[in-house]
């Protein structure tokens, strides 16, 4: 079905003109495509029948119900970031630009979920390097698909070049294991196991740590999430990783069914991977003042937490791991969407791309508005609610009963304390108190100035260019009342730019679920258990 | 309960939607939330106090258990009294910002009504699991009101509370995993029945202690709480010096005692120790202090460490001694919050000490309760809290005669330090750094007597609280039975 979507959508952006109504009519057709795979998948695939597990195109490819799970989850966060780019943000279609971009950035996206969903499924090590190229190719084009933008055609290179080491390190423990048993099947793999070095295994998970940026390779992912527009940023720092983290668990299950010492040093040094990222993780963010900068730190972070529940292989991490993915992406998700919304509060000379006199352009580049943390200060009088869900969220990700952040963390130290890991749990739990620190200073931006209306005060000159704006734009599009209405109102401003419903409705359905996530724990880890039952561990 | 909880989450849900769609106009009827929050507030004590007609006292264990939303609520004696403490300082920490902040007030009652709402369940919840949940969900609003409304230090106490806090617990939180990897379960009665292996119980006591002992506060971990407790609003300071302390000692009871009871008196020495340096430290250092609302505030730690040496007393007096001076200093210590940041704070704008002296002359009834609340928070006799700290002292001497003898040094330090400032608050010739100004008016009149009153005939007649609390108490004394 994707394949052939792919296929549609491809002629369609051909023959489409290069107009921004346009674009949003092929995202919307390529987010139907997305919502019908996800039926499709839904409905052909049952726990029921996944139990077992089923090899698909010549052992290629192997589907049970951890994929299976993962797929889903995949699909809905792609769809959720469809919805972000298919419909307007605002009602006034003029300033609607604030997602700028390409006409081909769905079909790259449909490419590259497909590579990412074929990528959890792979049993055969020859596949494993062709898919991941497959996925690779489609995110480094997707990184630099602002092609007028020196960051972004920057952070694009970087990821190419760092991103083929990675998959060279791959390619090398593949002929590793090649050259020892001429085998490159992995279920064959397992059956003789004990005869290959298993080093080589680890040698295919470096190069996979590589490409999701661990701690002694992050600086190049730091990088490229700070450059890179924020609208890519939103995909490429959460996407690749739920599937390659996928990938991971699948070959640590491997690694797990050896029984003697060499097993445990390739976990010694996973954990030591694992105590790195979280160290620098949490201390890299202490100085920052750059949002996206901090928000690649705090992945770095949560990406190390849900490796250790990972590695620490009993029943409860592949529970804490879908949990947490899940909850990290629900999160992630909706800090991004807030985040891309803000721009809309500020000022407007962004957006009207005649005017020559940009004052206010020096600093802040045309992709991504909102740089610094100071930035978030413009939110709290413009738009309260907004304000409020941001909040929930970074407290979620603090870890603050009963927000979903708790519960993933929760789970992270069940099932890492269940094996024993008392160290890396209690660095765990050092590491989440310094990077409250850094999340606070978040919410001290946003929230603490309430008294001292810092905005109105300081933000004036904007809110006067912004009206002067809003005249010059089309006069059909705005009724005078509402205009009368803005020029009245004291501290009014912006206060006519209304959201669309729509993500309005994305914003607050993922903040509930934030929030009242406790209500439902019981019957999500029910759920999560019975994912178990086809895997044996 | 079912009641008290519907009641509370209808009515917040209620006034922050009939706020918004203004279908009441705020202009015409001003401080409505406020209004609302305290009627709320008001009926709910009314509610928990009619609770100790319905029980009784002749029955062990946990009364009225019910299940709402997948959580077991029930209490006992203890947790009744604790509950009936937080919604009448509830009740009093509204009244008592009902006027002096005036900006944004509707968003500063919430937070604050929310804060007393999740701190009265956290005396209910009936696992280990849902007591740590609420034990946490306190920081979000306290982090907001200390970092919106707070003095001018406040960035600095938003962080502590928030890392101080958020750290130890998270190491509490360790421990709990590790009971329910043994237990696979987290209910109270499950746990308490069982036994776990001595290594684990010490290694389980050091996860425990190092959370609550931040939140008592022990000596070597107080530093939060000085600051946090004079940046904070007055609100905020009553409750946090009358419940989110005694959430501490109440987490004692609730899982030290009952469930690692063996370790815990084998190391109970370790802790004596702990406590007596945390009396004599914070009582020296609180001689030097010069901000009136840090005086408060570290008076407060010595009085807890009191309350740390009679609950791991493991007699009678010792535990009912301590849950009493919890009571007591949960009257006086707000009290006193309000006569200094409140009172004085409002009129002069300032707290240090040496600008105020002779305030008699113009302020006689400030004066009059400024010297009783100075009395009892030493533990004179007839106040509350010379029951308290008598019986915490006997029974800290009855347990360890040489190391508890210690602890009657608080009754000498408590005199000095709180002399020291009565004295000079209130007696000389009246400062000319500062102007002429009114003496209480109603609102801060009623909060004092209101606090009083219960101080003066709860030391006549302690009788009242301590029959619900002896059968409960009775259950935490580790004891042999051959």
């Amino acid at each position: 079905m994707l394949l052939s979507s792919i296929l549609i959508v491809t002629v369609l952006t051909s023959i489409m003109r290069d107009k921004n109504e346009y674009k949003k009519w092929v995202n919307r057709i390529s987010l139907i495509i997305l919502i019908y795979v996800l039926l499709i998948n839904v409905n052909i695939n049952n726990i029921s029948d996944l139990i077992l597990g089923y090899n698909i195109y010549n052992n290629m490819l192997i589907i049970n119900n951890l994929n299976n799970s993962m797929i889903n989850i995949i699909l809905i966060i792609g769809i959720i970031y469809m919805l972000l780019l298919s419909y307007n943000i605002s009602i006034i279609k003029e300033i609607d630009r604030l997602i700028i971009i390409r006409k081909w950035l769905s079909l790259l996206i449909i490419f590259n979920i497909l590579g990412l969903i074929l990528l959890m499924l792979v049993n055969d090590l020859i596949l494993l390097f062709v898919i991941i190229e497959l996925q690779s190719y489609s995110l480094y084009l997707i990184t630099a698909i602002n092609n007028e933008s020196n960051n972004s055609i920057k952070s694009g290179l970087y990821y190419f070049i760092v991103g083929s080491l990675g998959s060279f390190i791959i390619l090398d423990g593949t002929i590793g294991i090649y050259e020892d048993i001429g085998l490159t099947n992995l279920e064959y793999i397992i059956l003789y196991i004990d005869n290959i070095n298993i080093y080589n295994i680890l040698i295919i998970l470096f190069g996979l740590f590589i490409k999701i940026g661990l701690a002694p390779f992050y600086n190049y992912s730091i990088t490229i999430y700070t450059l890179s527009p924020t609208m890519i940023t939103n995909y490429i720092s959460l996407m690749p990783k739920l599937s390659i983290l996928t990938l991971i668990l699948n070959l640590i299950n491997i690694i797990n069914l050896i029984h003697n010492n060499i097993n445990l040093n390739i976990i010694n040094l996973i954990s030591l991977i694992i105590f790195i990222s979280m160290i620098i993780g949490s201390i890299g963010g202490m100085n920052v003042i750059r949002i996206k900068t901090l928000l690649a730190y705090s992945s770095l972070l949560n990406v190390s937490y849900m490796l250790l529940a990972i590695i620490s292989n009993n029943n409860y991490s592949i529970i804490a791991y879908l949990f947490y993915i899940l909850q990290y992406s629900i999160t992630h998700i909706n800090i991004f969407s807030i985040i891309l919304l803000i721009p809309l509060y500020s000022n407007l000379y962004l957006y009207n791309s005649n005017n020559n006199n940009n004052i206010y352009n020096v600093m802040i580049s045309k992709y991504s508005p909102i740089e610094y943390i100071s930035q978030l200060k413009l939110l709290l009088n413009k738009n309260i609610c907004l304000c409020i869900c941001f909040i929930i969220s970074i407290f979620s990700l603090i870890g603050i009963p009963p927000l979903s952040g708790f519960y993933g963390k929760l789970l992270v130290l069940i099932s890492s304390l269940n094996n024993g890991y008392i160290f890396l749990s209690i660095t765990l739990v050092i590491v989440s108190s310094i990077s409250a620190y850094y999340y606070g200073n978040i919410i001290k931006e946003l929230s603490f100035d309430i008294l001292n209306n810092y905005n109105i005060f300081n933000y004036k000159e904007y809110n006067i260019s912004n009206i002067k704006i809003l005249n010059k734009l089309n006069k059909n599009e705005l009724n005078k009342n509402n205009l009368l209405y803005n020029m009245n109102n004291k501290d009014g401003d912006n206060s006519i730019i209304y959201l669309n419903n729509n993500i309005t409705y994305i914003i607050s359905v993922l903040t509930l679920i934030i929030i009242l996530i406790s209500l439902e724990y019981d019957n999500i880890i029910g759920g999560t258990y019975l994912v178990l039952l086809g895997i044996n561990i | 309960m079912r009641e008290l909880i519907i009641l509370n989450f209808y009515g917040i849900i209620g006034l922050i939607g009939l706020a918004k769609n203004k279908l009441i106009s705020i202009k015409q009827n001003k401080n409505l939330i406020g209004k609302g929050v305290l009627i709320i507030c008001i009926l709910s004590l009314y509610l928990i106090i009619n609770e100790l007609k319905e029980i009784n006292l002749t029955d062990l264990g946990y009364l009225r258990v019910t299940r709402l939303l997948n959580i077991n609520i029930g209490y006992d004696g203890i947790s009744l009294i604790f509950i009936i403490l937080t919604l009448y300082l509830g009740v009093i920490s509204i009244i008592s910002n009902y006027k002096n902040i005036v900006a944004r007030k509707e968003l500063y009652m919430l937070l604050l009504m929310s804060l007393i709402i999740l701190m009265g369940l956290n005396f209910v919840c009936l696992d280990l699991i849902s007591f740590y949940i609420l034990f946490e969900i306190t920081l979000i609003p306290l982090f907001l009101i200390i970092g919106i409304y707070g003095g001018s230090n406040k960035n600095k106490a938003a962080y502590y509370i928030l890392i101080y806090t958020l750290c130890s617990s998270l190491f509490m939180l360790l421990s709990i995993i590790m009971i329910y990897i043994l237990y696979n379960n987290v209910d109270f009665i499950t746990i308490n029945s069982k036994i776990i292996s001595m290594e684990l119980q010490s290694l389980l006591l050091i996860g425990l202690m190092l959370g609550l002992g931040v939140k008592t506060p022990l000596v070597p971990i107080h530093t939060w709480l000085p600051t946090v407790h004079s940046e904070s609003p007055l609100g905020g300071s009553i409750l946090l010096a009358g419940i989110v302390l005694k959430l501490a000692i109440y987490g004692i009871i609730r899982i030290l005692l009952s469930n690692i009871s063996e370790i815990s008196l084998l190391y109970a020495p370790i802790l004596y120790v702990i406590g007596i340096i945390t009396i004599i430290y914070s009582s020296l250092v609180t001689l030097s202090q010069t901000d009136l609302k840090v005086i408060i505030a570290y008076s407060s730690i010595s009085h807890l460490g009191v309350c740390i040496l009679g609950i791991f007393a493991n007699n009678l007096l010792g535990i009912v001694g301590s849950l009493v001076l919890c009571l007591a200093h949960g009257f006086v210590s707000p009290a006193l919050f309000i006569l200094m940041g409140g009172i004085l704070y409002d009129r002069y704008h300032n707290r240090i000490l040496f600008y105020y002296q002779g305030l008699t002359q113009f302020m006689p009834i400030f004066a009059i309760y400024l010297v009783f609340f100075s009395f009892c928070n030493t533990g004179t006799p007839l106040s509350y809290n010379f029951i308290g700290e008598f019986l915490c002292i006997s029974g800290a001497i009855i347990k360890h005669p040489f190391i508890g003898a210690f602890t009657a040094a608080s009754v000498i330090l408590s005199a000095c330090y709180q002399f020291k400032l009565t004295n000079k608050l209130t007696s000389g010739s009246f400062s000319k750094y500062l102007s002429i100004t009114y003496d209480l008016l109603y609102r801060e009149h009623f909060i004092l007597l209101f606090l009083a009153i219960p101080t003066l005939i709860l030391g006549i007649a302690p009788n009242i609280i301590s029959n619900l609390l002896f059968l409960s108490s009775n259950a935490l004394i580790y004891s042999i039975v051959i």
